[in-house]
């Protein structure tokens, strides 16, 4: 799994919303209008393309992309 | 869990009601122009169908019931009535019974309710097959449908823009194919409070609570109202359709490319996007209604395969795969091969005027 590839998926995902300017530090619920849609996006993009599903508690206390990389990363090793 | 067998059923006719009154996501006042945009994509629902405050689920269910037995002149040989809905007429009697007496099928007629949403139309026909295999009725009545709009609190951006009415009604019968249905189908009650009702009944009658709205991480409700989490359900369908579509793939010992219609249950277009790229279903496949419809719970497979009758060339048998899945949690996948229903969809006020 690869980082920058991540991103490119974040973006490709978000590319209507504002995620021009994402990158590895970026908290995505921080991001102005980010809602609960952004979210199933998200998981569905994450599903599809790592097979790995987060839940709601995963996903409580969401910070950066960086971080949810790490954890998707660590849940697709396991 | 169970995966099994049943002997084949056709679906010899699927007749679906709707509401004439459609609502359009784009001039929805909940969402401004990015938001309803958002929705949208997320969704799938660009305007869906509405029943006016006098209308019920029984009365779209029975006017497709109604056409059916007359178009296809089958009402001597019903011998089981099902309506499977979670908006009855009253808590009782059932409304399978009320709608035995207004079709005028006889008296001989078994008819009961079963009390679920978006999994009842595949459980609808699984036990249809059960009684046609044990020899208890010929053909079986399945009317399905529901007036989700009732349950849903206008100021819910999470519920109410989703949902649409709807009524269906099917006519089972005994198939001739030697192939039989395959059949996977389980509950998961850790998620019933996923999509709930909690006010207004047994555990929580009217006049324990406050019928006030009030307001829980972003969204308006009362307690009367459907409360849906929209990431449980979504977690919930992403871990169990894929796996049991795979199981009853095995169980039919076919597989993917042996499929020509693939249906699933209407939850919303990402729920089925999803399913489609992880389990590699051709797209071509893969039948939609939601975007003119909306989530219509029980009814949107029922309602979809009417929609999508288009398609249909009559000479030809298909191999379908069908798959319920919501609230309860509950799920069922049936696939067995039968020619394409004889199809009607029509508006509510097409029959009444």
């Amino acid at each position: 799994m690869d980082l920058s590839d991540f991103i490119h998926h974040l973006k490709a995902e978000f590319e209507d919303f504002h995620a021009v300017n994402l990158s590895e530090q970026t908290v995505l619920n921080e991001i102005e209008g980010w809602n609960s849609m952004h979210i199933l996006l998200l998981v569905a993009m994450i599903d599809v393309k790592y097979n790995v599903l987060l839940s709601g508690e995963d996903l409580k206390g969401l910070g950066t992309v960086k971080e949810l990389f790490e954890l998707v990363k660590h849940r697709a090793n396991l | 869990m169970p995966t099994f067998s049943l002997e084949p059923i056709t679906i010899e006719a699927v007749y679906a009601c709707v509401p004439p009154n459609r609502r359009k996501t784009k001039d929805d006042p909940l969402f401004d122009s990015d938001q309803g945009q958002l929705f949208m994509k997320s969704t799938g629902v660009i305007e869906r169908r509405v029943a006016d405050a006098k209308t019920t689920c029984s009365d779209l269910c029975y006017s497709a019931a109604s056409l059916l037995l007359r178009e296809l002149n089958c009402a001597d040989d019903i011998d089981l009535l099902l309506f499977v809905s979670q908006s009855p007429d009253y808590f009782l009697p059932a409304t399978s019974i009320v709608l035995q007496e207004k079709l005028k099928l006889p008296s001989h007629v078994m008819a009961f309710d079963i009390n679920l949403g978006c999994s009842g139309y595949t459980y609808g026909l699984m036990t249809a097959a059960q009684y046609i295999q044990s020899g208890a009725a010929r053909k079986v009545l399945l009317l399905v449908g529901d007036k989700s709009t009732l349950s849903t609190y206008p100021k819910d951006r999470s519920t109410a823009p989703l949902f649409g009415d709807a009524g269906t009604a099917s006519l089972i019968s005994a198939s001739a194919s030697k192939r039989s249905m395959a059949v996977d189908a389980g509950s998961d009650g850790k998620g019933s409070h996923a999509i709930i009702i909690p006010g207004g009944h047994s555990r929580n009658p009217y006049g324990t609570f406050s019928s006030e709205p009030y307001e829980q991480e972003g969204l308006i409700r009362t307690r009367n109202h459907l409360h849906l989490d929209g990431l449980a359900v979504f977690n919930f369908a992403l871990q169990r359709v894929p796996s049991s579509i795979a199981r009853v793939l095995q169980q039919a010992q076919i597989e993917m490319k042996d499929l020509d219609y693939v249906v699933l249950h209407q939850a919303n277009q990402l729920i089925s996007s999803t399913v489609e790229k992880k389990m590699s279903i051709p797209s071509e496949k893969m039948l939609h209604s939601i975007a003119v419809f909306g989530n219509t719970s029980s009814a949107s497979i029922p309602l979809t395969m009417a929609w999508n009758a288009d398609k249909a060339i009559a000479t030809n048998h298909y191999t379908w795969l069908l798959c319920g899945f919501g609230v309860g949690l509950s799920w069922s996948t049936l696939c067995f091969s039968m020619p394409w229903p004889k199809t009607k969809l029509f508006d509510y006020e097409f029959l009444e005027g």
